[in-house]
């Protein structure tokens, strides 16, 4: 009967036929419903709104990108680390991004920029961003004032001139003073890259910070700095549809890949202390996690959003 | 070069293409045209702000998924109450002569507005989206992420509700 309801639905039964199957009465209840239904609409003259109000505004990802590349003058940081979250008091905004999502956002000073990686979340005090920025307006006299945020994560910054910048996250901080920088926070980790200007980073619990220079990348692992590797171009390989991994834990190029795709990967008895250099798409997922994992002799089998890694040790 | 959603003509093809039918999806979750048109407007912003990340044959699924998400971050668990327009005069004179209609009378419609308002939201939005919209069950259980066979559950299940919700009230008011 519900298969005759159905076939109905579909258009493989006519009106005759569905009264022949299920009697006059039944029959003619349905086809009452469904032409009644099949004669609405929400809203009879519907004024279509204008797409050119949208497209009109000049704040997409790409043109934004396109700009930061023309500045080219600045730093970007990459910053890792796990999962401790201080939070901000009353006057805290948050913004949030789910897998496989990207944002712009415009910070309170309205001219720097962030972009947020997937999977990523940022936080900053509102009330303590306007008083950096009657700093910088000599409208106060005060030290402390700093635009500062938190994250968890990874993100590009675009900085523009005025109060010290800092980035916190869980395993240490990014200080800068105007620049183009990126910050990725994963488990056990801080990842630097600097692609102009200079920034400072600090990891927590007391370890040396390091000054991190145009064209450089450091990365804090498993408690000490790791040597400095060199990066070329001017800005992050995320931002045009493929990530580049240069010697980069296994554990980090995981959570790379769990944040972009939505995914959970089940490491089992896998070593991912073990490194990774290369390049992966960040468009299909199967690719990437071929070109990540068939090097190591890793194998994977996946069910739904779940990734079961095996063998590679 | 590939084309994108960044070119506007793309973006206001896919824009008058789903515009709609993004709009009626919210609605009929949500009950409120108004809230609707703006969740809609939302979800093309940001389409709009990841043109070069969404290719264009995967608008569509972004436009909803991302109306979903705009769905749930706002509801606020009111009741839903939906009200629909006929979409032309001359079908609803023929219906009310046609003599062999069981269900009689004015209230005929607001009693069916209010019995499909009660459904289980999926069986409302997917009955609703099929009839009103003309959706393929194909492309629902595309954008719901469902298979094609419980799309066509939910739709048998919605209109034997219907018509046993209809039948207590009728037999409840004799």
């Amino acid at each position: 009967m519900d298969d005759n309801l159905s076939k109905w639905l579909n258009g493989e039964l006519t009106d005759d036929q569905l009264i022949e199957k299920l009697g006059p009465e039944e029959a003619t209840k349905y086809i009452q419903i469904v032409s009644e239904v099949d004669n609405w609409v929400p809203e009879k003259n519907t004024q279509s709104a204008d797409p050119t109000i949208i497209t009109n505004k000049p704040k997409g990802i790409q043109r934004t990108m396109k700009s930061w590349y023309m500045y080219a003058a600045a730093a970007m940081l990459v910053l890792t680390s796990g999962y401790f979250w201080l939070q901000f008091s009353s006057s805290s905004l948050e913004y949030i991004t789910q897998a496989g999502e990207m944002k712009v956002i415009t910070l309170p000073d309205g001219v720097s920029t962030v972009t947020l990686a997937p999977s990523s979340k940022l936080s900053l005090d509102e009330d303590e961003w306007e008083e950096a920025v009657a700093l910088k307006e000599n409208r106060l006299r005060s030290y402390k004032a700093r635009r500062r945020v938190r994250l968890k994560g990874k993100a590009l910054f675009k900085v523009e001139k005025g109060t010290k910048f800092k980035v916190e996250s869980s395993s240490g901080e990014v200080e800068v003073l105007g620049t183009i920088f990126e910050v990725d926070d994963f488990e056990e980790g801080l990842n630097v890259a600097c692609f102009e200007g200079e920034v400072l980073a600090k990891p927590k619990r007391g370890k040396r910070s390091v000054t991190i220079k145009r064209g450089e990348s450091y990365l804090f692992y498993k408690g000490k700095w790791e040597e400095k590797v060199n990066i070329r171009g001017d800005g992050p390989s995320w931002l045009q549809n493929q990530t580049k991994f240069e010697n980069a834990p296994l554990s980090q190029v995981i959570s790379a890949l769990e944040k972009l795709y939505g995914i959970d990967i089940e490491t089992g008895d896998v070593d991912v202390t073990r490194r990774f250099t290369g390049t992966k798409p960040n468009d299909k997922s199967e690719v990437a996690l071929r070109i990540v994992f068939s090097p190591f002799g890793i194998s994977f089998s996946q069910e739904g959003d779940l990734v079961i890694l095996a063998g590679g040790n | 070069m590939k084309e994108t959603l960044c070119e506007e003509r793309h973006f206001h093809q896919t824009y008058s293409t789903h515009e709609i039918k993004v709009r009626n999806f919210l609605f009929y979750k949500l009950g409120d045209l108004e809230k609707a048109k703006d969740l809609t407007q939302e979800a093309f912003i940001r389409l709009w702000n990841n043109c070069s990340d969404v290719a264009i044959e995967k608008a569509k699924s972004f436009l909803f998924t991302t109306a979903n998400r705009l769905f749930l971050d706002y509801y606020d668990h009111q009741k839903v109450v939906l009200k629909f327009e006929h979409r032309t005069d001359k079908t609803e004179s023929r219906m009310e002569l046609n003599p062999e209609f069981l269900y009689q009378g004015e209230e005929f419609k607001q009693k069916l507005e209010a019995a499909i308002s009660g459904l289980p939201e999926k069986q409302r939005v997917i009955f609703l989206m099929s009839r009103i919209d003309k959706h393929k069950n194909r492309e629902i259980a595309e954008v719901l992420d469902l298979s094609i066979k419980t799309v066509e559950k939910h739709m048998s299940s919605a209109l034997k509700t219907l018509k046993e919700n209809l039948d207590e009230l009728k037999n409840y008011k004799v």
